[in-house]
């Protein structure tokens, strides 16, 4: 099917040989094309010149995707938007959709797929249907029930806000293959069940089939899933009580951390942004400054695998602490400390790094040492 | 003083870096900063001895 040839669409892509592939694409579907690498210049392009529709990549140097669009939405004009992305963070959908996007690409895509639904965004001039779950208040339970009750057959991709990624496969209402960060089967569809932010969309057009790991009616994998995650919360609320009652056993005095806590806050002043001491079990927050659960959890994850990785590699293991030197002048320094992990988020800007290692943390350390046997 | 006990909690940060050092200190109930403060019995310097081999998973000399 053609569309009107006088269609005029903007891609907006740094990467030279993706945006020509996608622009000879079009073209040969009888659109007008322009194609620019540079989102200054593209901006400048499309103040200028109408274009029916913008299709931008998320991720680009000098000015991105998100704001490319929120700049060209201020001036009002009638183009529709699209966005071609790797990883959509449900932050960002959300901002997107806000301005008025109209699909969301998420990258692979098939180009068949990608062709029918710029078809569909000129033709109707509304939002098309996305297939982004979570966004249009359609959790992947739902949808999964839906599938299963229509008899549909579809491949769902599903990315956890933690940057997992996973696929369920359906075949005629029934689930088939599920994988998932490295699991399979019921396993995999457990961790997806369990998943709090996620996103998930929908391919129909199935170019590989998984290899089948699971053989059974949606309703009563979502039965089961529903009922081991029940088990499971179960367990770890036991577990958590049993920790917490460890750690007294274990003579942790947490008074005496929040008391180190302290300290930590008088010698660094305005250059401590937020402390957690947090427990290698399960992540969880024992004491702190302006604490941050999901950091807590996500550098207690990053902390193991860093360990494990440097033992199979052969390498020495980790010392007193390793330091990520983030953008926005931040650092984050994790300490690790056998059962704990004493993490800290520190504006480099109002912190002596010299004072830091030789002085300050040789303190926190004999602090926390006093904590934990005392 | 403890010189020795000092002396083992050296060798385990030296070895096994601060993992090592908190392990040490909670299964033995001694900090480093108390073992370079307390005396150098010689029950105590084998208990700690003993615990630093099992953290690092080699002999101290």
């Amino acid at each position: 099917m053609q569309d009107n040839p006088r269609k005029n669409i903007l891609i907006v892509d740094d990467d030279k040989v993706f945006l020509f592939t996608l622009a000879e694409f079009l073209r040969a579907n009888t659109f007008t094309v322009t194609g620019e690498t540079s989102s200054l210049k593209a901006l400048s392009l499309a103040q200028e010149k109408p274009f029916d529709l913008i299709i931008v990549d998320i991720n680009m140097p000098q000015m991105d995707g998100i704001e490319f669009i929120a700049r060209m939405h201020k001036l009002k004009r009638k183009q529709k938007f699209a966005v071609i992305t790797g990883f959509p963070s449900i932050t960002s959908q959300k901002e997107l959709l806000k301005l008025g996007v109209h699909y969301i690409f998420i990258k692979p895509f098939n180009f068949s797929y990608f062709l029918r639904i710029v078809q569909e965004i000129l033709r109707n001039g509304t939002q098309a249907k996305s297939t982004i779950g979570r966004i249009e208040d359609i959790d992947l339970f739902t949808a999964l029930q839906i599938f299963s009750y229509e008899k549909r057959t579809a491949l769902i991709k599903v990315n956890s806000e933690d940057g997992r990624e996973g696929s369920i496969y359906i075949k005629n209402g029934r689930l088939l293959s599920c994988l998932f960060a490295g699991k399979k089967g019921a396993a995999a569809i457990q961790d997806i069940m369990a998943l709090e932010d996620y996103i998930f969309s929908v391919e129909k057009n199935i170019r590989q089939i998984p290899e089948f790991n699971i053989n059974k009616s949606i309703e009563h994998i979502l039965l089961e899933t529903s009922k081991a995650l029940d088990d499971r919360k179960r367990e770890q609320e036991k577990q958590s009580i049993t920790h917490k009652n460890n750690l007294k056993e274990d003579h942790m005095n947490v008074k005496k951390l929040r008391e180190a806590i302290e300290v930590l806050k008088e010698d660094l002043g305005d250059g401590l942004l937020a402390t957690d001491i947090y427990t290698v079990a399960d992540g969880q927050s024992i004491a702190g400054y302006n604490t941050q659960p999901k950091a807590s959890a996500l550098f207690n994850r990053v902390t193991q695998n860093l360990v494990s990785s440097l033992k199979s590699a052969g390498f020495p293991g980790l010392g007193k602490y390793y330091i990520l030197d983030l953008v926005d002048e931040k650092l984050v320094m994790i300490l690790p400390m056998a059962d704990f992990q004493w993490g800290m988020l520190l504006d480099k800007t109002k912190t002596q790094l010299g004072l830091l290692l030789n002085i300050i943390l040789p303190k926190a350390l004999d602090a926390f040492e006093e904590a934990l046997t005392s | 003083m403890g010189y020795r006990l000092a002396k083992i909690y050296d060798i385990v940060v030296q070895k096994g870096g601060t993992n090592a050092r908190m392990q040490l200190a909670k299964e033995s109930g001694i900090s480093r900063k108390k073992a370079g403060e307390i005396e150098d019995t010689p029950e105590l310097v084998k208990k700690l001895k003993r615990l630093a081999s099992n953290i690092l998973g080699k002999e101290l000399g």
